[in-house]
């Protein structure tokens, strides 16, 4: 992925370039020959090299509140401060496409980049989808907001859309889409190809490089070696002896830490809601409609009624163990509801559950270190138990059936 | 209605000749849902007048453009909730929350500001930073109070004494001066 934001420092300077919302459908920018970078995966990526702090730090003193998102935070200070960026600030974008799909947060954000680069902001506005059929109004109002983008996106760019252009780029999206999905249904084996550090690192072509040659065969090429691994039944890390699901954001800044603690105890994560959000594959016929209606549907944007029902289906086809609510201080649109699914879960004998509080892209609450944990004398009648060991025991201890978990913190 | 009408009609008519009541410094009220009394009898008691709001539960509410009488009642509040001012939630190209703000204290000879921020209303604490830099460039101080399910009365006054000084030594005054001296719970009850 360093590789791809370097380039695109490049193809900046060559062709129109957008910065996008995450689930944005940038099939069009493709088909269009205007390319794309994502914030909001560039700050996870920030979040993961532990370089988000000083950045939102910069937001902050210029009066966002920590309380907000902190892939907006350190997106903002990078602007005001970008010789603060380890990483460098992304290339400056010619126009902004913002989606409330995944947020609404992010219109403040995008307005607030639009204002400071002085660049037009497309404000493509999704219904929330209540029930589980989509309205026709709702489809209809994207649809138009599509034709729309599509003549203010020529507008701005004097860039033409070329209809077998499109279809070609939605095909190429729907093949590395398809086997993203399959290579996710592979985890679905009794010793798992893949554990949650696998999912959240490669699953980033399939964010932001959807309609790409390049994404497809990143995908052709992992999934032979993720088979592979299935037919040799060779787990993702060794003995397979918890089976987990996760839901939420992933920790960045203590992604290999955090899922490695858990590993130490041979539970795997192998399951998730987020990584699962993206097997959305474009339906035939008229474009435009289908990718109102794939972008409609999106895990985030649908009823928590919804939601429920996918986390439980997800559950029982991954013969998952245990389940972990990572509370995210930074994405409440995420975050919210995961009482509820938790009650889902437990009310449909699912598994127990267990919840931890800290936020996606700064290390502010963290579990202790493990040698922290290494230096504390072995067990006696009042040793404090190990959070990690209190979380494992509940998935699996019948008598707890459930366990809210706040990890110390610092 | 008529009644109520009628009451602002004799209000109104009751300011007129009236001389000015107030001295003290003059802010604008800003935020989302002030569903507590709590402040604006907090800022009485600091003695600085509140000239005017920009709430999603005050005067966003009243400002142009009316429901308009010549269209079918339903494209009337369709055109009127689409044409008001955004809420901090929505967006408008021409939307700037900073140049509205810097505006509105320039129509209303406001001397400060006071943001009351509802801790779970993460568009307005987006817009609020806009917002306040954009006072800051134009010299009209501020001041942000957070509220997170239930007023901080004691660091609010505090904080709210020293905001009041520093506007009224602003203006080349002596000092704040109380209006009618009125506690929290008089003035919300009033």
């Amino acid at each position: 992925m360093t590789r791809y934001y370097t380039t695109s420092r490049f193809v900046g300077r060559l062709k129109p370039l957008a910065w996008v919302t995450s689930r944005a459908p940038i099939e069009i920018l493709e088909a269009m020959g205007i390319a794309s970078v994502c914030p909001e995966d560039y700050r996870a990526l920030c979040g993961a090299r532990r370089a988000a702090t000083p950045l939102c730090e910069v937001a902050e003193v210029r009066g966002y509140s920590q309380d907000l998102c902190s892939y907006a935070r350190s997106s903002l200070g990078s602007l005001w401060a970008p010789d603060e960026d380890p990483m460098g600030e992304l290339p400056k974008p010619a126009l902004l496409l913002c989606c409330n799909n995944i947020c609404g947060k992010v219109l403040k954000w995008y307005q607030a980049v639009a204002a400071h680069c002085q660049v037009p902001l497309y404000v493509l506005d999704m219904p929330y989808v209540h029930n589980h059929e989509l309205p026709p109004h709702a489809i209809d109002y994207v649809t138009g907001q599509l034709e729309d983008l599509i003549g203010w996106l020529a507008f701005h760019t004097l860039q033409e859309l070329r209809p077998d252009r499109l279809h070609r780029v939605v095909s190429l999206s729907n093949q590395a889409v398809g086997l993203w999905k399959d290579i996710r249904e592979l985890c679905t084996a009794r010793t798992s190809p893949l554990n949650a550090t696998n999912l959240f690192t490669n699953m980033v072509p399939v964010v932001v490089m959807r309609g790409t040659r390049a994404a497809l065969d990143y995908y052709r090429k992992l999934y032979r070696e993720v088979a592979g691994r299935v037919e040799r039944r060779e787990g993702a890390l060794g003995e397979e002896k918890y089976r987990l699901l996760w839901d939420n954001i992933a920790v960045w800044p203590r992604i290999f830490r955090l899922f490695g603690e858990f590993a130490q105890y041979g539970a795997r994560f192998l399951a998730d809601t987020y990584t699962n959000t993206w097997p959305l594959v474009v339906a035939e016929g008229d474009p435009l409609v289908a990718l109102a209606k794939t972008y409609l549907t999106l895990y985030i944007n649908m009823s928590l009624q919804t939601r429920a029902e996918g986390l439980v289906d997800l559950a029982r086809r991954f013969e998952v163990g245990g389940a972990v609510f990572h509370s995210n201080r930074s994405c409440k649109p995420y975050s919210t509801g995961n009482t509820i699914f938790a009650d889902a879960l437990q009310r449909r004998q699912e598994p127990p559950v267990s919840f931890w509080k800290p936020i996606c892209a700064t290390p502010a609450c963290m579990p202790r270190s493990s040698s922290a944990r290494a230096s504390r004398p072995s067990w006696s009648p009042w040793r404090q138990p190990d959070p990690l060991e209190m979380l494992v025991s509940a998935c699996y201890n019948p008598a707890r059936r459930a366990l809210h978990c706040c990890w110390p913190i610092g | 209605m008529d009644y109520v009408n009628y009451l602002l009609g004799r209000l109104l008519g009751s300011f007129e000749g009236a001389q000015p009541r107030f001295v003290a410094p003059r802010v604008v009220l800003v935020g989302t849902i002030l569903d507590d009394l709590t402040l604006p009898a907090l800022l009485d008691q600091v003695g600085v007048q509140v000239v005017g709001d920009d709430l999603c539960t005050g005067f966003r509410w009243w400002r142009p453009p009316a429901v308009s009488e010549a269209l079918p009642p339903l494209d009337a509040l369709a055109e009127r909730f689409l044409q008001r001012e955004p809420r901090p939630a929505k967006h408008r190209a021409d939307n700037d929350p900073g140049r509205r703000l810097v505006s509105l204290c320039r129509d209303l000879s406001a001397d400060g500001v006071v943001f009351y921020q509802q801790k779970f209303c993460d568009p307005f604490a987006l817009d609020l930073a806009r917002a306040r830099a954009a006072l800051t460039d134009e010299g009209i101080p501020s001041l942000v109070l957070e509220d997170d399910a239930g007023p901080a009365v004691g660091q609010w006054r505090t904080r709210l004494q020293a905001f009041a000084e520093r506007l009224a030594e602003a203006r080349g005054g002596t000092g704040a001066r109380a209006i009618g001296g009125s506690s929290p719970q008089a003035t919300s009850t009033a």
